[in-house]
């Protein structure tokens, strides 16, 4: 069965927005941490750091900037840009013409969350139609006349249907909604697409944007979020440490164009990265903690080391879920300890979150190409801020700064509320 | 392989089960009602009736009572028909080869303690205001607001009652949800992955803000009856003559940079070309002996039934078409193949074909 292989990636994240401004950060592992004061007046929120996408403007769209306009939605922003450079970096200036080419064998499966950010301008209109319980139809319809975005800009899947519009995708398009494991389930599902022959490319990966006052206040009326005031903002994401109580809020996307080996090869394409595998599974637990065994996540992991035809010898490094938050990080060792062995064994474990925060649906596209681009630059990210080791944390997380080695082959852990687990076994590109 | 439906599951206005769906079916019921109690009349004008659920009783239902205050409305009606669905046909298969595929509409719109806020923060004829917001807006918020809106609350909620550890995805299409779940779920089975598989969605518009969605597409003036429901199947590996899936196939219409019309151009021909693929993987030509197409698109028989007795479902469309096939086959007699076509307004396109498994 022929091989999934990476011929473009797209990546906006809080390293940057492009692959080397970002390769290079994370190389010498620097944090993309700063003020939440940046995004919103936060002065009634206890939470003080956010990874944002730095410099971000609307423009960087181009002329497909214009269907955003007015919205505020930055995850479809992201998650459209994202697109865009993969497609670009797979096929040039051809994109289009080689998308339309393909029609309904051209596939789309993204991911992203559903909480919408703050009203838009001219939304309080809508709002008032609402108001007390009552609803006044006549002028619901008189203010989403005014602008029919009011409505559609909270629907998802609306970055499919842009990208759809403008190269001429035709084939399946999903839009998946499996909370933090969305971005990598999206990734290993399009992969599978390619693999059996249902698609000749797809376009796959994940857009979040949840550092607005809703998103914000959704994981800190969790306890999820670090309201950590003892430290520099940089050092607030700490995963698998001793200290760590909860992570800083991230948002991107990531996004790549998937096909097969043989037909990027005979195109001539750069292969960047391959997808051997894909395992997902439910905790059957609870919703909002896992099991403290993890053992969801053993499954997954197990599942896609066998779609991948691998054994866990063969993984040379772990880009975990490492979320930062005191039941994530235990629960995720114990899984990679029953799948891997312990330390000595197992193969180093790098948290991305620690530089990067938390970008929640788009978490595991991101992590997926920070992955591909840590295989090809031969270097280990560290974990930022592991200082106090956990005993309960007792693997290899590179914490003593990047690590210069040839890799090959990469575990990518992606964890969701709801119980659900994604696991990407991915390989380095030629 | 072959994958054959043993289980089915339904919400619908006609009741809370598959015995209420088939009773309807058989007598043709019409069992619309006026709108629920506690939200306003004027919610739903200029439409006059909306399709609630009757009789639904979540505790008859929902084995752990305690969770049910975590539950929306389209979030308890998605788990009852899962579980109708799933019941008794999991012997002997462990929880790892144990697969759910599930659909679901937006449900953060039903958190009423959210919209209260943001009244707060907005007060009449004034913009949304973020220090008005933190102020006194984010005390009255529920603070389990997240978790209640969670798009993949039935898929956790019926992975813990069903212990369901397997393959799982979770799918926001609009009303083709349930049909790309259960091209997801004939995949895994399919493959190897698992050895039984749920695959359905759940959906309630029966809300304030679906009304307001409606109303951009001046919907209810045109007849659309808002309504709620959850419809799954049961998926395994099946003999031939079984009931089965024998093609599925999803796509995307392009439905323009602004937004979606009601009905984008070239939506029918987008939707003929994602059946020829679900047919050509049944591999036999295009011959079916019933068609059910979704809503919102002029139709006759039992789809014309289906949607303008029950009403619109949302993302539950593709649930009750499922449900709808297994009645052709089941109380009519139908033995030939069985399309199943759904064109979301937003683009979203899927098709089924059902029939006897060769």
């Amino acid at each position: 069965m022929s091989r999934v292989v990476v011929t473009g990636m797209g990546i906006a994240c809080p390293l940057g927005t492009d692959l080397e401004t970002v390769a290079t950060a994370q190389r010498e592992g620097r944090s993309g941490a700063g003020p939440l004061s940046d995004a919103f007046d936060a002065t009634h929120f206890p939470v003080r750091a956010a990874c944002r996408v730095p410099d971000w403007s609307l423009e960087r769209l181009g002329e497909l900037a214009e269907p955003l306009a007015g919205c505020g939605d930055r995850k479809a922003e992201f998650g459209v840009y994202a697109a865009r450079e993969a497609l670009r970096q797979a096929f040039g200036d051809d994109a289009e013409q080689e998308i339309r080419s393909l029609g309904p064998r051209a596939a789309l499966h993204t991911a992203s969350g559903l909480v919408s950010s703050l009203p838009a301008e001219g939304e309080a209109d809508v709002l008032a139609c609402l108001r007390d319980g009552t609803f006044d139809h006549a002028a619901s319809v008189e203010a989403l006349a005014r602008d029919n975005r009011l409505r559609w800009r909270h629907y998802t899947d609306r970055v499919n249907h842009l990208l759809a519009w403008r190269y001429g995708f035709g084939g399946p398009a999903l839009v998946n909604h499996g909370a933090c494991a969305a971005g990598a389930v999206a990734i290993g599902t399009a992969a599978r697409w390619v693999r059996h022959g249902w698609a000749d490319v797809a376009v796959a990966g994940g857009f979040e944007s949840m550092i607005h006052p809703f998103g914000v206040l959704s994981f800190q009326m969790l306890g999820a979020l670090s309201e950590r005031d003892d430290c520099p903002l940089d050092q607030i994401s700490r995963p698998f440490d001793r200290t760590r109580d909860g992570f800083v809020i991230g948002e991107g996307a990531g996004m790549v164009v998937l096909e097969s080996e043989e037909r990027a090869r005979a195109r001539g394409a750069q292969i960047l990265g391959v997808v051997h595998g894909l395992g997902t599974s439910l905790d059957s637990h609870r919703t909002t903690a896992p099991p403290p065994d993890g053992r969801g996540a053993v499954v997954a992991m197990r599942a896609a080391l066998a779609e991948a035809g691998l054994a866990p010898g063969d993984v040379d490094w772990i880009n975990a879920h490492g979320t930062g938050t005191p039941l994530n990080d235990s629960a995720e060792t114990a899984a990679i300890e029953t799948v891997f062995g312990g330390r000595g064994t197992a193969p180093p474990v790098t948290s991305s979150k620690s530089a990067i925060g938390h970008a929640v649906a788009a978490a595991g596209a991101v992590e997926a190409v920070l992955s591909f681009l840590a295989l090809r630059d031969g270097v280990m990210p560290p974990t930022l801020n592991l200082r106090e080791p956990d005993p309960e944390c007792g693997l290899d997380y590179v914490a003593d700064g990047p690590r210069a080695v040839e890799m090959k082959t990469v575990v990518s852990n992606s964890f969701g509320f709801g119980g659900v687990n994604g696991s990407l076994v991915l390989g380095r590109g030629a | 392989m072959r994958v054959a439906i043993r289980g089915v599951g339904v919400t619908s206005p006609a009741g809370p089960d598959l015995d209420s769906f088939a009773r309807w079916w058989r007598e043709g019921r019409h069992p619309k009602t006026g709108p629920s109690a506690h939200l306003a009349r004027e919610a739903f004008a200029p439409a006059k009736t909306v399709g609630e659920v009757l009789g639904f009783r979540a505790r008859n239902h929902i084995p752990d009572r305690k969770s049910i205050k975590l539950m929306f409305p389209r979030v308890k009606l998605g788990i009852a028909a899962a579980m109708e669905a799933w019941a008794g046909g999991v012997a002997g298969v462990g929880p790892e080869r144990r697969a759910m595929y599930a659909a679901c509409g937006l449900t953060v719109d039903e958190d009423w303690t959210f919209r209260e806020a943001m009244y707060a923060a907005a007060p009449e004829g004034e913009e949304f205001d973020l220090a008005r917001f933190g102020e006194v807006g984010q005390g009255m918020l529920n603070p389990l607001w997240l978790v209640k809106g969670l798009s993949n609350n039935v898929l956790a909620f019926v992975a813990r009652f069903e212990e369901i550890t397997g393959p799982n995805d979770n799918f926001m299409g609009g009303a083709t949800g349930a049909l790309q779940c259960l091209d997801a779920a004939a995949s895994a089975l399919a493959a190897g992955r698992a050895d039984v598989a749920l695959a359905g969605a759940s959906d309630s518009l029966v809300t304030v803000e679906d009304s307001m969605a409606f109303a951009k597409y001046g919907a209810l003036e045109d007849g659309v009856i808002p309504s709620q429901g959850g419809g799954f199947v049961r998926l395994e590996r099946g003999e031939p003559g079984e009931f089965g899936v024998l093609g599925v196939a999803t796509g995307i219409a392009p439905v323009g940079p602004d937004g979606s019309p009601w009905r984008p151009e070239g939506m029918d021909a987008a939707l003929d070309a994602v059946a020829e693929r679900a047919w050509a993987q049944a591999g036999m030509p295009r011959v079916a002996e019933a068609r059910l197409v979704g809503p919102r698109v002029p139709s006759e028989g039992a789809s014309a039934d289906l949607w303008s007795h029950l009403g619109d479902p949302g993302a539950a469309a593709g649930g009750w078409m499922l449900a709808a096939a297994w009645m052709l086959r089941t109380e009519d007699g139908v033995r030939g193949p069985i399309e199943l076509a759904i064109a979301d307004p937003n683009g979203e396109l899927a098709v089924a074909v059902l029939g006897t498994l060769s």
